[in-house]
């Protein structure tokens, strides 16, 4: 019995994923728009390494990698975070057709989460790329003359958990577009929470930071990033591990209670 | 005849506001039911609690044998529903529109030209949505309500916005559904003339409460004539008809309803209203249509409110 219902949840879910693809305006484009910051950073790193031979040059080839990732785990992640949560329900609020959705075989919280995986999906394939250029970077790097230049596999692992990091932000993100009818809301809070992420994770210099989600991936990635590169860390209140743990669970908690709430709410 | 629909003391409130106020409702399988109110009275909120949008504040809302509040899902696999106006998704054409539609309900898409058949919409394949017509987009979020052949179609007003030859057109595809396919049909809509050649039932919903509910055929065969006075002093003659033991309503500033009478009846109240030296210039005996039935209850229930 229990074994039916999950595939039977599985199944509509799958459904709901492809249902909300199918609804999205111009696909391809939207596709070309998640791949968009790797191309730009092997382009970026392909003209550094032309034009100023950094190849030669490793902390220079280092900072030209520092600065992208610091970049992208600090701005560009949470940028993405804010579009396409305001992209995928906007989508509803803008042809009013939450009504229509609802009354068809599933539940609200389905549709928050099809909505919600969708949204990880494309981050994920997003972040995968960054991390498939900077690997090949290195790659190609260590064919150079560049001594002591080698991938650094636990930068590239901190990388990949970048989009469970920041689950809660796209939960957070996602719940403000879900909820509110003006998407420009969620948009402006998200651009701002995302401008302030490096001066409260820097202001926040013990766990005080903890509580402010936007964080989490400067945090996560760049100090990693300045271990990685030899500069003194001061700000890690708990483990990469245990700090991965803790995003998860505060995404799961959090996933439990709008659940709860969903299942109490009408549709207006 | 088993119940498609049956909401059992189901009340509503928003906040303290009380909109539903422990309604019953059957809706026989089968049947092609009009709900009839005003705009404000509650409908919408039924029709919503119906297709499980709306949680109630008590009751219990059965929809298809399953109930609606904690096991939705199964009764919305063999629903159809069309509520409010039709939001649909304008940057897309209507198959791809459907296509959302077959996706979720897991149906294959071949169910699309059958639907867009059914509903007579023929468009060019590339036009989209954001340019339909009005008709067009009502006719489309039909077509989408009938994806899957549903057990049970919800509609709330149907025939919105539609021309003449499309609302005929709309009638008819209603009238033949429970036959072709067997299928229920619960309706809401304010064109009286259409419910009364549609409708096979009817429940009409007045101020949070059930005022009437059964066969339309039951109201036409009840002989439910009405005798509509205009006197000259109406609270008088109000007074003399109730102390006469006669269903009697104001309507309108000097007109009385006496309700459920028949010729010989009336003939007899002509006299006695005479006898008692009580002037009318009119008396007007009519067995109502379902719009004189329809204001008939209305100042039946305001007048006991």
């Amino acid at each position: 019995m229990t074994v039916q219902k999950t595939q039977d949840m599985f199944s509509l879910m799958s459904r709901l994923i492809k249902a909300e693809w199918l609804k999205t305006e111009h696909p391809r484009r939207l596709l070309l728009f998640m791949i968009l910051p790797a191309v730009v950073t092997a382009l970026i790193g392909w003209l550094a390494g032309h034009h100023k031979d950094i190849f030669l040059d490793i902390t220079a080839w280092q900072e030209v990698w520092q600065t992208i990732l610091f970049f992208w785990s600090s701005f560009a992640f949470s940028f993405f975070i804010v579009i396409l949560a305001a992209k995928f329900n906007g989508i509803e609020h803008s042809n009013q057709s939450w009504r229509l959705m609802l009354t068809l075989p599933l539940r609200p919280c389905h549709l928050f989460f099809a909505k919600l995986s969708i949204e990880w999906g494309l981050l994920l394939f997003s972040n995968i790329m960054m991390v498939l250029v900077y690997s090949s970077a290195f790659l190609i790097g260590s064919h150079t003359d560049m001594a002591g230049n080698s991938l650094d596999l636990s930068l590239v692992n901190s990388f990949l958990l970048l989009p469970f990091v920041m689950l809660p932000v796209l939960f957070i993100q996602h719940s403000l577009s879900w909820f509110f009818s003006n998407t420009r809301f969620p948009v402006i809070f998200g651009t701002i929470c995302t401008l302030m992420s490096v001066p409260v994770s820097e202001f926040f210099d013990a766990k005080g930071w903890l509580f402010y989600p936007w964080a989490y991936g400067t945090r996560f990635v760049n100090d990693r990033l300045n271990i990685s590169i030899g500069q003194k860390i001061t700000v890690i209140p708990i483990s990469q591990s245990e700090f991965f743990i803790f995003a998860v669970v505060l995404f799961a908690v959090a996933s439990f209670l709008v659940t709860a709430y969903l299942k109490r709410k009408d549709i207006h | 005849m088993p119940a498609a629909i049956q909401l059992t003391r189901v009340s509503k409130n928003f906040g303290t506001r009380p909109v539903l106020k422990n309604i019953d409702l059957t809706v026989p399988k089968g049947s092609l039911f009009a709900f009839l109110g005003n705009n404000g009275q509650g409908k919408s909120t039924t029709i919503r609690i119906i297709t499980g949008l709306y949680r109630i504040t008590s009751g219990k809302v059965i929809v298809l044998g399953q109930d609606m509040q904690s096991q939705p899902i199964p009764a919305l696999e063999r629903m159809g529903c069309l509520v409010d106006s039709p939001s649909l998704y304008n940057h897309m054409t209507a198959r791809e529109f459907l296509k959302i539609g077959c996706v979720i309900k897991n149906i294959p898409y071949q169910e699309i030209d059958r639907v867009l058949e059914i509903v007579n919409l023929h468009t060019e394949p590339r036009l989209k949505i954001a340019l339909y017509s009005l008709g067009m987009r009502q006719r489309l979020a039909l077509a989408h309500a009938l994806l899957g052949n549903p057990e049970l179609l919800i509609l709330d007003e149907p025939t919105n916005g539609l021309d003449p030859e499309g609302i005929k057109e709309i009638r008819e595809l209603l009238i033949s559904l429970p036959e072709k396919t067997g299928c229920t049909i619960f309706f809401s809509s304010h064109q009286l003339e259409e419910v009364e050649k549609t409708a096979s039932h009817l429940a009409l919903l007045d101020q949070g409460k059930i005022l009437f509910q059964g066969q339309l055929e039951e109201i036409r065969a009840a002989g439910r004539s009405a005798l509509l006075l205009d006197v000259l002093d109406v609270e008088k003659a109000f007074n003399f008809l109730l102390e006469a033991k006669y269903e009697v309503s104001r309507y309108g500033e000097h007109q009385l309803l006496v309700e459920k009478i028949t010729r010989k009846e009336a003939s007899a109240l002509y006299r006695q209203l005479m006898a008692a030296d009580i002037e009318f210039y009119q008396a007007v005996l009519e067995k109502p249509s379902l719009e004189q039935w329809f204001s008939q209850q209305m100042a039946i229930s305001r007048n006991k409110a």
